[in-house]
């Protein structure tokens, strides 16, 4: 039962990653602008494809062990594109002037590339990267904090505009539909670095029965947070965003007269 | 990191038209951009307008400076002529504009 629902949390991030990202890279298309490119870029690779490659190693009865190593270390070097896209998505957005966001972003990309390299070349066929017995080993560990620190970062990066965007919002210099959209972004940045945070705890304490069942349902959980945030954050639907503008644009107007 | 022309050339202009002294001008204007969400290194001339007809006044009284409402209009009207650079700049809240597009 509680893989079923760890299983059906990763899945339904991983349908709503595939649906946002391609739309994105569609959106990228035609304003041929990098962020957009950056952002579709991530959520596809990492969210999407790195993961569901994971989870048919995990999962597919009908894989071989050659075929599942291969989709490991596919899913491994899919991810990690995907992550290097976000790093670089918020170091252009949030801090592309900034000397100390070049440092941070290059931090997390040399920990990332060392970290990504290191397991492709000493992960042995069979060691899964989801499930109960996933494998991290050293390299992965590297990864991981790498992704802590940038997912970190852009998650103070986030809320920390939406409290901007909410005073922006105040005398009516912003629109409730983008304010939210930060938060939302803020909270899909916080799930990601909670669940390599469970990871991290997941490899401390080396798999006891009970806290890998609690580590299955927090990823889960995180999994459906991920997808409703995700959605939320960029494809909310049009009729709600504009009802809610409307509603700010009236509230404004009552302020000032 | 350098702050906009627009705001060098506002917090200026504010120090000619009070008794403020530069520094005081600088302050009392990113204290006021901070009030509303905004750096004084990415602010736009038309957002910068809003702020100064909204929150500087009641700034200027709080610093004791008469003539509040005339010395902000004096400022929004300044800005008219102002073109600059970050008007139109890849902010984060025009990426996350464009992302829901």
């Amino acid at each position: 039962m509680i893989a079923i629902l760890g299983l059906a949390g990763l899945t339904c991030f991983m349908l709503v990653s595939v649906w946002v990202g391609v739309r994105l890279l569609l959106l990228a298309r035609r304003t041929r602008q990098l962020p957009e490119t950056l952002a579709g870029t991530s959520i596809l690779l990492s969210g999407g494809v790195g993961l569901a490659l994971s989870i048919a190693a995990t999962v597919a009865p009908n894989l071989t062990p050659a075929e599942a190593h291969l989709a490991v270390r596919a899913s491994i070097l899919l991810s990690a594109a995907g992550y290097l896209a976000l790093y670089i998505f918020v170091w252009v957005v949030f801090r592309r002037q900034a000397v100390w966001g070049r440092i941070v972003f290059g931090l997390c990309t040399l920990m990332l590339l060392v970290g990504t390299v290191g397991d492709l070349m000493t992960r042995l066929p069979g060691e899964q990267v989801l499930g109960p017995e996933a494998v991290l080993g050293s390299f992965g560990v590297l990864s991981v904090v790498s992704r802590l620190l940038a997912y970190g970062w852009a998650s103070a990066e986030s809320f920390s505009y939406y409290a901007k965007m909410n005073r922006r919002l105040a005398i009516g210099l912003a629109e409730e539909s983008l304010v939210s959209r930060f938060w939302y972004w803020g909270i899909c940045m916080s799930a990601s670095f909670l669940i390599w945070v469970v990871m991290l705890v997941d490899e401390a304490v080396a798999q006891a029965d009970v806290l890998a069942e609690i580590s299955t349902v927090i990823t889960a959980l995180l999994g459906f947070v991920l997808a409703g945030s995700l959605h939320q954050a960029f494809f909310r639907k049009r009729g709600l965003e504009s009802a809610v503008d409307a509603c700010d644009a009236n509230a404004s107007s009552s302020r000032a007269v | 990191m350098s702050d906009s022309s627009v705001f060098d050339r506002v917090a200026d202009a504010l120090d000619e038209m009070t008794d403020l002294s530069r520094l005081e001008s600088r302050g009392t204007l990113r204290i006021v951009l901070k009030k509303a969400g905004f750096e004084a290194r990415s602010v736009s001339p038309s957002e910068l307008a809003v702020v100064l007809q909204k929150l500087l006044p009641q700034e200027l009284v709080a610093r004791g400076i008469e003539n509040s409402e005339q010395v902000s209009e004096a400022l929004v009207s300044s800005l008219s002529e102002v073109a600059s650079a970050s008007e139109g700049q890849d902010t984060p809240d025009a990426v996350f504009r464009r992302l829901s597009s």
